[in-house]
């Protein structure tokens, strides 16, 4: 017991540290620029595996919003719009007895939303991790003395993808919540032996908006007309 | 901005030293269970020591594979109740398997297997006392493993005894007997008119699968070895750790997504095709150390063959063989109220 609430405190810290991190970060960012962040999406989510925790965090920017208005031969029209963001992202899971892993990512978000703000969402990822191990690790050394080793764990590509659902909230009491999600997360960590280790995951997330300011993004719609009846 | 700057330098020094800790728990007690790695040229390899540390008697557990799992047997029931209770049982994830972990290491080696196995056996001595009885228990590719570290300078003398359980310890041997061995006792089924038509099938294949040094030669002669056991109804089974044990993580310390992506480095890597070369054989004789082989009658990935060799060149003043009637290559799943007991047999008369 006294283990896992150790544990528990550890992950409870961390959340807290990369949160000020980031909040910080940002904080620097603006007054540097010294103008308001506009259109800034900050990104939070929960992953769990099996035996598997972590949290994620991140700031993104949408890049181009493509609006494609499908016109029917019978008069019905469909408005697709399609989202491109960036996010920069910090976060670490923890696997108890295999390691605690801290990765930073870029990440490229293509998500496609119906009228009703269901979207689903596919992002590829790509960064550097470093894990940490839990356990005592043991080195010998040249000569049979038996040494602890200190700060052990591996440098890997981190990269992956994600397939998500999630729905725009838009509420008008709460104009900052952007929305939530729910993904399927498969991150790849690279070299593991000369070769590839997989972590899949599933995610639980919400993002927020940072500022109501006018979004900054590019827009570009499209017209196209369908010359076939649509389907029920 | 001076003062964001430094909260965020202090975070990340926070960060740095929060995940840097690293103590030593060592337990000395008769239900004990310890976890922790081994560092070796780049690998980093769990060991788990459950048991009886207070016996001062530790049997170390090479799994098979390459690419398997040692970790992945701690909940068998069979262990805890035969091995557990007497001594201490090591169980360690050989590099490039289980949840071992590892950056862009040098090509995988027998060799090398052979000196991680040495690390492992010194650490646990710095853990548990110098003067503890160390026993290695290899099975299959372990088979391998053991006379790698056995076979190198004076490791013999760091370890009480070797138990080898269906082993490997020379490829071409192994090849060549599996192919005999279905060749013969499928014939004998054809003749006695039992899964006639499966049979003939493995006969055509293991005659045209004559050992060549291809590691798809022999892929294909451990394929039939494999999949012939389901045909011999002699073959007992119990109850054991199950798939779905292993996937949803129900045992400890046990990653099956690790597991596996470990598996795939060993799947891609020149290992399986360069243990074509890989044999044991010429340095049996150098063995003095108290022997005990055990195999299934009915193995055909490791056939009885590799064990009487071993029987026959070992230098071992103390040596057994125990041939697991009802038994295929996993044979401690099969006969498990046999296989156990011959351990702990072994093990208490070489203190």
């Amino acid at each position: 017991m006294p283990k896992f609430v150790g544990m528990m405190l550890r992950v409870y810290l961390c959340i807290l540290a990369l949160i000020l991190f980031v909040l910080s970060s940002q904080n620097i960012l603006a007054q540097a620029l010294d103008k308001p962040l506009a259109s800034i999406i900050f990104r939070n989510s929960l992953l769990f595996g099996i035996n598997t925790y972590g949290f994620q965090t991140g700031l993104g920017k949408q890049v181009v919003q493509l609006q494609k208005k499908k016109i029917y031969r019978n008069g019905n029209e469909k408005l697709i719009t399609k989202h491109r963001s960036i996010f920069f992202s910090a976060g670490f899971y923890n696997q108890a007895y295999l390691h605690l892993n801290i990765f930073s990512t870029m990440e490229f978000s293509m998500v496609r939303v119906n009228r009703k703000g269901w979207y689903r969402e596919f992002m590829p990822a790509i960064g550097l991790s470093r894990t940490f191990f839990h356990e005592t690790v043991y080195k010998v050394t040249d000569n049979g003395a038996v040494e602890l080793k200190r700060f052990a764990g591996d440098w890997r590509l981190a990269g992956g993808f994600s397939f998500g659902f999630g729905k725009n909230l838009a509420l008008k009491k709460a104009p900052d919540l952007h929305d939530v999600y729910l993904k399927l997360n498969t991150q790849m960590f690279y070299p593991n032996f000369r070769f590839i280790a997989f972590k899949p995951s599933l995610v639980f997330g919400l993002n927020v908006n940072l500022s109501r300011h006018k979004h900054s993004y590019r827009v570009i719609s499209k017209t196209v007309y369908q010359w076939k009846k649509q389907k029920n | 901005m001076e003062e964001a700057k430094k909260l965020n330098w202090t975070i990340l020094v926070f960060i740095f030293f929060f995940f840097g800790c690293n103590k030593e728990n060592i337990s000395i007690g008769i239900d004990v269970q310890d976890y922790f790695y081994v560092s070796n040229k780049g690998a980093k390899m769990p060991v788990l020591v459950e048991g009886n540390t207070a016996s001062g008697i530790i049997l170390v557990w090479v799994h098979g594979g390459p690419g398997g799992t040692s970790i992945g047997f701690e909940n068998d029931a069979y262990i805890s109740k035969y091995l557990e209770t007497e001594f201490a049982v090591a169980y360690w994830d050989q590099r490039a398997a289980g949840g071992s972990q590892g950056s862009f290491t040098a090509k995988l080696q027998i060799s090398q297997y052979g000196d991680d196995l040495k690390k492992v056996i010194q650490v646990l001595k710095h853990r548990y006392g110098s003067d503890s009885k160390v026993f290695v228990l290899s099975h299959s590719f372990g088979g391998l493993v053991a006379p790698a570290f056995l076979t190198e300078g004076d490791n013999q003398q760091m370890v009480n005894g070797w138990i080898n359980v269906a082993g490997a310890h020379n490829y071409i041997l192994n090849d060549t007997l599996t192919r005999k061995y279905l060749i013969q006792f499928g014939n004998e089924q054809i003749k006695l008119g039992k899964h006639v038509s499966e049979w003939q099938a493995v006969v055509n294949e293991a005659e045209a699968n004559k050992p060549d040094y291809r590691l798809e030669t022999s892929t294909n002669l451990n394929k039939r070895a494999r999949e012939v056991e389901a045909y011999i109804e002699d073959i007992k089974t119990v109850d054991g750790l199950q798939l779905r044990d292993l996937i949803l993580g129900t045992t400890t310390a046990f990653s099956f997504m690790w597991t596996a992506s470990n598996a795939g480095s060993t799947f891609v890597s020149d290992f399986p095709k360069d243990l074509m070369y890989a044999e044991y054989s010429s340095k049996l004789r150098s063995l003095k150390l108290p022997l005990l082989c055990i195999t299934g009658k009915y193995d055909f990935t490791c056939p009885r063959g590799l064990a009487d060799e071993v029987m026959l060149k070992a230098n071992s003043t103390k040596k057994r063989l125990v041939i697991l009637p009802h038994s295929g290559h996993i044979c401690m799943t099969n006969e498990p109220e046999i296989f156990y007991p011959e351990i702990v047999k072994f093990v208490k008369e070489n203190l």
